[in-house]
């Protein structure tokens, strides 16, 4: 598979990107409902720790996606799709792409305004993007879930769609983004 | 028993005897004044303060032996910027504020490093463990006004678990770092400057043990 974009499939960098983000963005949604049930203590500080660090690789991932995408121009939709169709898809995709970077960004200064710090897997500290503001941590808290709520939804929509494409439509909408099997 | 101090008992004496002029004596200015500390929370550095603290410094660059640094604290008075962490730190697993109401630091020796950078060697005692810490600092006066003003300010690396701050599962360093940073900033004026205030005079645990 070639690393870069062809006109009808994404490449292997696309892919690689692709499904790293939707197992973290798993492991994420995982830790995160289990903390949010956690009282305060040791054991929820590791547990943010981590979600600390796999939002923040999230975050990285994103700007290389994002970079990578500009530089190499995605396979277009099939044309049997109507425009609506398309217009939905691409909709969903810039909806998905800002939440990317709008959950660890929210995160990132939620913990700042908390005065927690935002380490990576214990390597290093990021710097605190605000100084520490007890109203501005609430109000992020409510922005992150509420963002966790829309990537829930759009993540929804985006897999039904994908399915859809797949099983109704039965084009290569879903298969573009899978590495190819045996000569297919 | 406190050797150097009784070793300098006899020279203390001849010195006052003589109407030698020891160390001036300061009082901390508290509103210019700040305790930080930087801690280590699962691999990130964070900053807090002590809201209420009180330092008796007597200080000459020319006369170490006669200076004398007594800081206390109110550990009740810690500050995070985090309702939950401040509640778990004045809590049993850490300064147990119930318990021990006061931390307190008094020095024993000092060293000049040069002109305006020294070194002092305390007893250090928190919740009920006392122990020797090193600080270093940097003492400079001035002219403010129609007064005069000195800051005094520097830095002491502690471990906070040899003072067993961190019980149970805090004693995880992965979750709480071992190492914390103290800093202090101080501005200090003499004492005739500043209208009259009650110091507190707490006796030193540290000579118990």
């Amino acid at each position: 598979m070639p690393l870069r974009n062809s006109i009808d499939r994404y490449g292997a960098a696309a892919q690689a990107l692709h499904w790293l983000i939707v197992v973290l963005v798993i492991v994420q949604v995982t830790i995160a409902l289990r903390a949010a049930g956690m009282p305060f203590g040791p054991g929820k500080a590791i547990a943010l720790a981590w979600h600390k660090s796999f939002g923040m690789t999230i975050l990285m991932l994103a700007v290389l996606r994002l970079l990578w995408r500009l530089a190499n121009p995605v396979p277009s939709l099939p044309a049997t799709m109507k425009s609506y169709e398309k217009g939905l898809a691409h909709v969903s995709h810039y909806l998905l792409y800002i939440l990317l970077f709008a959950m660890p960004l929210s995160g990132w200064v939620m913990s700042a305004a908390h005065n927690y710090p935002v380490s990576w897997f214990h390597l290093f500290t990021w710097p605190s993007p605000v100084a520490p503001d007890h109203e501005l941590a609430e109000k992020m808290e409510d922005v992150h879930e509420a963002l966790a709520w829309t990537l829930g939804a759009v993540v929804t929509a985006h897999v039904l769609a994908a399915l859809w494409h797949h099983f109704v439509r039965k084009d290569d909408v879903l298969q573009r983004m899978l590495p190819r099997r045996e000569a297919s | 028993m406190n050797r150097p101090l009784v070793v300098l008992l006899p020279v203390l004496g001849l010195a006052v005897a003589l109407g030698a002029q020891a160390a001036p004596s300061y009082r901390m200015d508290s509103a210019k004044s700040s305790l930080r500390f930087v801690a280590e929370q699962t691999g990130g550095k964070f900053e807090g303060s002590f809201k209420h603290f009180d330092a008796l410094i007597a200080f000459s660059p020319t006369d170490l032996a006669s200076s004398r640094f007594d800081v206390t604290v109110d550990p009740a008075s810690a500050e995070t910027q985090d309702a939950d962490r401040n509640q778990t730190i004045v809590g049993p697993d850490f300064f147990d504020v119930a318990h021990f109401r006061t931390a307190h630091f008094v020095t024993t020796t000092f060293r000049a490093i040069d002109a305006t950078h020294f070194e002092a060697t305390g007893k250090l005692t928190l919740r009920d463990v006392t122990r020797d810490v090193k600080i270093a600092f940097t003492f400079s006066s001035r002219k403010e006004g129609a007064g005069e003003a000195a800051y005094l300010a520097g830095t002491a690396d502690l471990k906070r678990l040899e003072f067993g701050v961190g019980r149970g599962d805090y004693k995880d360093t992965d979750t709480v770092g071992d190492p914390v940073q103290v800093k202090f900033n101080l501005r200090l004026t003499p004492p005739t400057h500043l209208p009259d205030k009650k110091i507190p005079t707490t006796p030193s645990p540290a000579q118990s043990q």
